[in-house]
């Protein structure tokens, strides 16, 4: 099937879906790969969340802090052009055709991050295989097929609720999912590199609702760092399993504690 | 009929009282006069030689002393008080007997059964006549109200059944005063038949025994937490065996402190808002908790917040309790058993030497080594902190220091009782006391006295704040008056301190109503910091007292109140601003939780 791009106005080339893997990757060769493939894992979350519905500003906004405007600006022109994204009340939309290519694209090169853990380099993907057996072996949570086999995401269920641990370059999404997760007493976490994104600054404004800051959860095997106060408490076997396969922890970073201090989360013992 | 014609007798209702008693075998019976008690004291003016009264200065002294007795001995005691303040001001010792599964029997007087509703001197009769009942109900596992000599006779050794069996509580008896006088035909029951030949130790099946087992067997992180029931059912013996078998490390609940000894190489500590950081990380990583009488309480759990004092349910917990009540209270557990400990842990012996069961865990005892030196680096250098004001926990070193290794150790309740529970090492097990439950201040400067009364020849310590010591002062007196060589160790900070920081960690620091200070004229809360002189004060009431402001001091003065076998009253100035080291959190919702500020924050 053959469609023109939104941006076809301004001379997008036609594409074929299966071929767009190919042209966004060779659109990437001369530019930052982990910029675009962050900014394209958020928008395919989005399309998958909210079909047809333009990105929201937040979320834009979010990416900005993260990657710097001309980045993000950059990525979205780029999108524009091939005709994946279109534009809708002055945001964006991804065609749903493209979301299946485009989320496989992503997954593939997600599972190609590396961790290093003991002086050994390994793909994060073996790092989440470890992760799964181990909590079904230790945890005794059962594991849920993925519908469209996503290597990149874990779904189990543990104590009559279901749980998600998806591989990921940024987190800048997870705020799409909260509301739906909380509807639904699911708990997600995402595993991706958030401490050298300074994440924690970008989402603690997301701490104040309860859904975000209940069902959602961040890990950082990367910087061995987590953000979680959720109250999904199978997470504790995460930090179980990282004792336990790699003989680490995860700890939680100093500005994390203290935004929850401001926001009036938490407090501290002294009188500062 | 329910006793044998032969022992009948005519019996006036407070000679069956002291009959019983002696035979129940009681030294003493402690309380406060009033005319709604002579009748009863009466009764006890011949029996001197073998029931000892005992009169503290107030009402609630009188239960604090006997609440210590028999966490001490097992043995409890009556308390006798007389009609409406008289009960009313023994209230709070009876609450705090029964929220730490201690006892004695409160026997109050009341108004004259001819009297019931009329508004007789000090009766409770405006919702329902002699009523005193309804205000100590909730606190006691049982209220009796005789209104003739024969059911005193049959509410006795009921009353001293419940006490005694299953987990303790105390026990209320109400005899309006004409009672006590009048005679009646009756028998002084045998607490052979009606009580003693209970056997309530009940222990589990064999295949809940071996289901233990396997569970602790498979664990790669197993823990036992001995709580407080670990006293109350005497087990510490079998809990030293049991864990040394199974090479399994134990740490306590505050209640539980001192059921095992500091020093033991599988002791970890406590566990709780101001507990041993080895003991709570070795919580957060454990995979199977064996727990022996814990009820799991806000202070202990850091207020039920996930990963600040537990991982629970991915720690799984094999909750043994006597009382169902408090198995699965507050968190879920894989395994409950209903039964006391002591038997449980000699089945779970049993088993385990027929098994030839050792625990291996050389990982986790490795893991835990870690975290017991990341503890003892922090803790070290204050035992020779010579800082002025006195860090609290260089004082507590110094005592530990002096004391006999068999020192009985009461703290208070207030910031006392935490710098306790972190620092003083308690290494005879069973010779630490508070009042975790109910938590009423006085316990402990009281209390020192009903350890004195059980074990004289012990040296009895009580560690308490300049509050919790001006409200119960009297001790003194009585320690002078009955000779028991007890010793006060005041932690004097010139305010409430507990309740201080509070303020000023949850209420932004605005202190008020809280520090101990003269009034100057504007405004309440601006003025010098004052305190009476207590060394002086022991002084008046015949005992010693000293003022320690140097930390070189302290040593010497404890060492000398222990030699000189004379009621002691030691004041310590100490630094009022040091915030105890918080391992986990305690919350006041809607506050939310602090963070730790020991070991590294965990939020979950
Ligand atoms: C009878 C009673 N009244 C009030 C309280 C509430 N309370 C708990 S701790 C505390 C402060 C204790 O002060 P202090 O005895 O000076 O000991 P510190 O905290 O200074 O060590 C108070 C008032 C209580 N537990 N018991």
């Amino acid at each position: 099937m053959q469609r023109r791009g939104a941006a076809s106005g301004n001379g997008a080339p036609l594409l074929h879906n299966m071929d767009i893997k190919e042209t966004i990757t060779s659109a990437w060769s001369d530019r930052d790969l982990y910029t675009g493939l962050s900014i394209l894992e958020a928008m395919c979350v989005w399309s998958s969340e909210c079909p047809g519905e333009a990105l929201p500003e937040q979320m834009h906004d979010d990416m900005v802090k993260m990657f710097g405007l001309d980045a993000v600006q950059g990525e979205r022109d780029l999108l524009l052009s091939t005709g994946v994204i279109t534009l809708k009340n002055g945001g964006t939309v991804m065609d749903s055709k493209f979301y299946k290519p485009l989320s496989s694209l992503v997954n593939e090169k997600a599972l190609c991050m590396q961790v290093f853990f003991n002086g050994i380099r390994f793909p994060i993907g073996e790092f989440m295989s470890g992760l799964g057996e181990y909590l079904v072996r230790e945890a005794g949570a059962t594991k849920q097929e993925q519908p469209c086999n996503d290597n990149c995401r874990l779904s189990l269920t543990w104590e009559d609720k279901a749980y998600e641990f998806r591989i990921a370059f940024s987190p800048v999404w997870l705020p799409a999912i909260a509301d739906r997760a909380a509807e639904n007493n699911m708990f997600v976490a995402a595993l991706c590199p958030f401490a050298a994104l300074q994440w924690e600054k970008t989402m603690i404004s997301y701490y104040e609702y309860p859904s975000f800051r209940n069902h959602t959860a961040c890990y950082d095997p990367w910087n061995n760092c987590k953000l979680n106060i959720s109250k999904g408490g199978l997470f504790t076997y995460f930090d179980w399993y990282l004792r336990d396969a790699y003989g680490s922890k995860f700890s939680i970073p100093g500005t994390f504690s203290q935004a929850l201090f401001d926001m009036g989360l938490l407090r501290y013992n002294d009188e500062r | 009929m329910i006793y044998s014609p032969d022992k009948i007798g005519k019996y006036k209702g407070a000679d069956v009282v002291a009959e019983y008693m002696l035979k129940e075998k009681i030294p003493y019976m402690i309380g406060y006069a009033g005319h709604g008690a002579i009748g009863l004291l009466d009764s006890f003016y011949d029996k001197q030689d073998k029931i000892k009264i005992v009169w503290p200065r107030i009402e609630t002294a009188a239960g604090f002393m006997a609440d210590a007795y028999f966490r001490i001995t097992k043995q409890p005691l009556p308390v006798y008080v007389s009609t409406g303040p008289g009960p009313a001001l023994s209230i709070c010792a009876v609450a705090n007997a029964f929220y730490d599964s201690s006892a004695f029997l409160q026997i109050t007087g009341q108004a004259t059964t001819d009297q019931f509703d009329t508004g007789a001197l000090q009766e409770q009769y405006r919702y329902h006549q002699a009523d005193f009942g309804s205000s100590i109900r909730s606190y006691v596992k049982q209220s009796y109200q005789a209104t003739t000599v024969k059911q005193i006779s049959a509410f006795l050794p009921k009353a001293f059944k419940l006490m005694k069996t299953g987990r303790p509580g105390p026990v209320h008896l109400e005899v309006p005063y004409d009672i006590y006088q009048v005679e009646g035909e009756t028998a002084v029951p045998d607490p052979e038949g009606w009580a003693d030949a209970i056997n309530w130790r009940t222990g589990t099946e064999d295949a809940v025994v071996a289901k233990i087992l396997k569970k602790l067997k498979e664990a790669k992180r197993p823990l036992i937490l001995a709580g407080g029931g670990v006293h109350v059912s005497e087990a510490r013996d079998e809990l030293k065996t049991f864990a040394e078998l199974a090479n399994i490390p134990v740490y306590t609940s505050l209640m539980g402190k001192g059921a095992m000894a500091d020093s033991h190489p599988l002791h970890l500590g406590v566990q709780g808002c101001w507990g041993h950081y080895p003991a709570i990380e070795a919580c957060r990583n454990a995979d199977v908790i064996l727990v022996l009488g814990c009820r799991f309480s806000d202070l202990h759990t850091g207020s039920w917040n996930p990963g600040f004092a537990y991982n629970i349910p991915a720690t799984k917990l094999i909750q043994v309790d006597i009382d169902a009540a408090e198995i699965a209270r507050n968190y879920p557990v894989d395994m409950g058993v209903v039964g006391d400990i002591r038997t449980v842990l000699n089945q779970l012996i049993s088993k385990a030497q027929a098994d030839g069961y050792m625990g291996d865990y050389a990982d986790w005892h490795g893991e835990i080594a870690g975290f017991r030196k990341e503890w003892d680096d922090f803790v070290t250098p204050f035992e020779t902190c010579d800082e002025t004001p006195i860090d609290p926990r260089r004082l507590i070193f110094d005592i530990r220091k002096v004391a006999p290794k068999d020192a009985i150790m009461f703290s208070d309740v207030g910031n006392n009782q935490p710098w306790i529970e972190q620092y003083w090492s308690s290494e005879t097990p069973g010779t630490h006391f508070t009042a975790g439950g109910f938590a009423a201040m006085g316990f402990g400067v009281c209390g020192v006295l009903g350890a004195k009364l059980a074990r004289p020849d012990a040296t009895c310590i009580n560690v308490c704040g300049d509050g919790g010591f001006l409200m119960m002062p009297h001790a003194v007196a009585t320690a002078v008056q009955y000779n028991l060589p007890a010793v006060w160790i005041i932690m004097n900070n010139y305010c409430i301190g507990a309740i201080r920081d509070l303020q000023r960690f949850y209420f932004g620091g605005r202190q008020i109503g809280t520090n101990f200070e003269k009034y100057e004229g504007t405004k309440y809360h601006d003025g010098e910091l004052w305190n009476p002189d207590f060394a002086a004060m022991a002084k008046t009431m015949g005992g010693e007292g000293v003022r320690i402001e140097k930390p070189g001091d302290i040593a010497p003065a404890v060492e000398q109140a222990i030699k000189s076998q004379k009621p002691t009253v030691i004041d310590v100035i100490i630094n009022r601003d040091t915030p105890l080291p918080l391992t986990t959190t305690w919350q006041m919702p809607p506050i939310p939780p602090a963070l730790p500020t020991f070991g590294n924050i965990k939020i979950r």
